[in-house]
């Protein structure tokens, strides 16, 4: 297996009122949104930076960074001519003090109305000792009015009935028929970009497998990568075989649990189980060559933490064979069980317009057939290696289309794993990790069972993280559960939220 | 419907009475560090290395002393690869429950006599 290493992007610097305009060819090009932010680089440059990466339709990296005088932070908002940003933008106007000009919504995004003005917690000279003021202000969220005869508003959360995490959602609905919706996320927001700045990366990795509350191995590569990315980091040929066999595991564990969790939308308790104890036996497996049910202290700076035992490889391949077989045989029986479905077929449809508009990524956008998948567009860990990669695409992008594209993709993904069981390349685990290059853009971006994962590391020039940015799947696909919805029933929210199956903490940080 | 049923036994996860029949950890399974008495130098590495503060070590004119808060530990393991004598290793209990904070905290106190060291140790290992 040869490593192949990915030619080092060049930042191309920008003045901000061009920003836009790189953004608007980009978007025409077709090129995707990798990550947009900005960081405090006022003690190194006297200024804040904005970076914009773009993934061209060539598998090009595209970066840009433009720099903004602190007396002035404004700039002219991508968001009119490249959507996808549009929570990018207010999230850094949240956080960072940094107004997108003409972002055609004015609203906070992460912080609360009773935020104290003038007060950004990214900015360096922000204290994170503050606490928010005690009793916090009532909710004061106005969300879109939807006025007319009979239009009720109907708000659920942020605290719901399960244990699932926090979210508020605001439904504006005529009789049973949503006519709107509007969500409101972060309020898991822990502040784990501004924990990692000042740390190490092996100080940061542990907050890097905990950010997300389903996908710890996909994040956690991600931002190997991006920090493998800023030295001359070679990460040995078994690590990239590894850290592939356990994305795919990874995946598959989720999109079979989630197929249980799209049954358990329509009250089907069969099909809910069987996908509960496909998921358990995939982490058990899992637990077996790692020690971990959720991957965690699998990956390292430079590979693996630890080699995967020969004995327990063998034996999983076994399982995973027999796993192949029963998932095969589940995905059989969901699909000849007519009134099951019909509860999906035409079901929260997301089309393929809104999805291109919003740079959807994932699950959802590649059933409402916007293709892109990172492992293909962008490769990494050994996945440029693999024949058998073949991505699926199904087009209706109702609840259906995003259940048979996840069984679609836990096939490929069976087969992914057992050809790599196959062949086990040997040799070292963990390669040697250079010197960090300081004030340079390091990127790491993995396709996780949700989508693209996006991690964005700045290092100072003893190694330090100044910044730290994740971008994970459920960031430009939130926005898309709320276009899906319209048109449907109340009673069918539910089912279409699973369908997208988001996750609330790796969004909120 | 009895198309949905088949190859439901196949899946042969069953349930067991916890605890008389509890599984097993596998061997890959890392727990919390537990301190090997006799191999500890009191160095500090495995402090230096924690990504949680879990560990402290702290050095006293006769000896140190070696503390580890449970309830801060993720069982990670860096501690584990960063010790150089080898005085660490991972524990495979996975019942970490605990009654109170203190009930989480494990505290070993070194004496350096000459030629010979004494451990008290209090908490659970």
């Amino acid at each position: 297996m040869a490593i192949v290493a990915r030619a080092r992007s060049v930042t191309r610097t920008v003045d901000p009122a061009s920003l836009a305009r790189v953004a608007a060819e980009g978007a025409r090009r077709g090129a995707r949104v990798l990550t947009f932010f900005g960081a405090d680089e006022r003690a190194t440059r006297n200024e804040l930076g904005l970076y914009l990466a773009l993934l061209a339709p060539n598998g090009a990296t595209e970066t840009f960074r433009a720099g903004i005088a602190a007396e002035r932070p404004r700039y002219p908002a991508l968001t009119p001519t490249l959507p996808a940003v549009h929570w990018d933008e207010r999230e850094l106007r949240d956080l960072l003090g940094v107004e997108p000009e003409g972002h055609p919504d004015p609203r906070p995004l992460v912080l609360r109305e009773d935020w104290p003005a003038g007060l950004f917690p990214l900015r360096k000279d922000f204290d994170p000792a503050l606490v928010p003021p005690a009793p916090r202000t009532l909710e004061a969220f106005t969300p879109r009015p939807v006025e007319g005869e009979g239009v009720v508003q109907v708000p659920v959360g942020p605290i719901h009935a399960g244990i699932i995490e926090p979210g508020h959602f605001r439904f504006s609905a005529l009789g049973e028929t949503i006519v709107h919706l509007e969500a409101r996320f972060f309020y898991t927001h822990r502040g784990i970009e501004k924990l990692a700045e000042g740390r190490t990366p092996e100080q940061v990795l542990p907050l890097a497998e905990r950010l997300c509350g389903a996908c710890s191995f996909s994040h956690a590569v991600a931002f190997c990568e991006a920090v493998e990315s800023l030295a001359a980091a070679r990460v040995p040929a078994r690590a990239r075989w590894g850290r592939t066999l356990l994305l795919e595991l990874e995946r598959l564990y989720n999109h079979l649990g989630d197929a249980g969790n799209i049954c358990a939308g329509t009250g089907f308790a069969v099909g809910a189980m069987d996908g509960a104890l496909l998921k358990e036996r995939l982490q058990r497996l899992i637990e077996r060559l790692v020690g971990n049910r959720f991957l965690r202290g699998a990956c390292a700076i430079g590979g693996l933490r630890r080699d995967l035992p020969d004995e327990e490889l063998a034996a999983g391949r076994h399982e995973l064979e027999r796993l192949h077989a029963d998932a095969r045989r589940y995905a059989h029986r969901l699909m000849e069980t007519d009134s099951f479905v019909e509860r999906l077929r035409g079901t929260g449809v997301l089309p393929a317009e809104t999805v291109r508009a919003l740079g959807g990524v994932g699950v959802a956008a590649r059933a409402s057939g916007v293709d892109g998948d990172l492992r293909r567009d962008r490769p990494y860990a050994a996945y440029a290696m693999l024949d058998s990669l073949h991505v699926p695409l199904h087009g209706a992008g109702d609840v259906e289309a995003r259940l048979r594209q996840r069984l679609a993709e836990a096939m490929v993904s069976f087969r992914l794993a057992l050809d790599l069981l196959q062949n086990p390349p040997a040799g070292a685990i963990r390669g040697a990790v250079g010197r960090l290059a300081a004030g340079r853009l390091g990127l790491g971006a993995v396709e996780s069972p949700r989508g693209a994962d996006v991690h964005a590391v700045l290092c100072d020039d003893e190694g330090r993280v100044t910044r730290y940015r994740v971008r994970s799947a459920s960031f430009p696909n939130w926005p898309l559960v709320a276009m899906a919805v319209p048109g449907n029933l109340m009673p069918d929210f539910p089912l279409i939220n699973k369908s997208f199956e988001l996750c609330y903490a790796c969004l909120d940080r | 419907m009895p198309h949905l049923f088949r190859g439901a036994r196949a899946m042969d996860v069953g349930g067991r009475r916890y605890p008389d029949t509890a599984d097993e950890p596998p061997p890959t399974y890392r727990g919390h560090p537990t301190l090997s008495d006799e191999r500890c130098r009191g160095t500090g590495d495995c402090a230096l290395a924690c990504p949680t503060d879990a560990l402290a070590v702290a050095r006293r004119a006769d000896g140190w002393t070696w503390k580890l808060d449970r309830a801060a530990c993720t069982g990670c393991g860096v501690c584990l690869d960063a010790c150089r004598s080898r005085a660490l290793v991972a524990s495979p209990s996975f019942e970490l429950a605990a009654h109170s904070r203190a009930d989480l905290l494990v505290t070993v106190t070194f004496h350096a006599v000459p030629e010979r060291k004494h451990a008290s140790r209090d908490g659970r290992p």
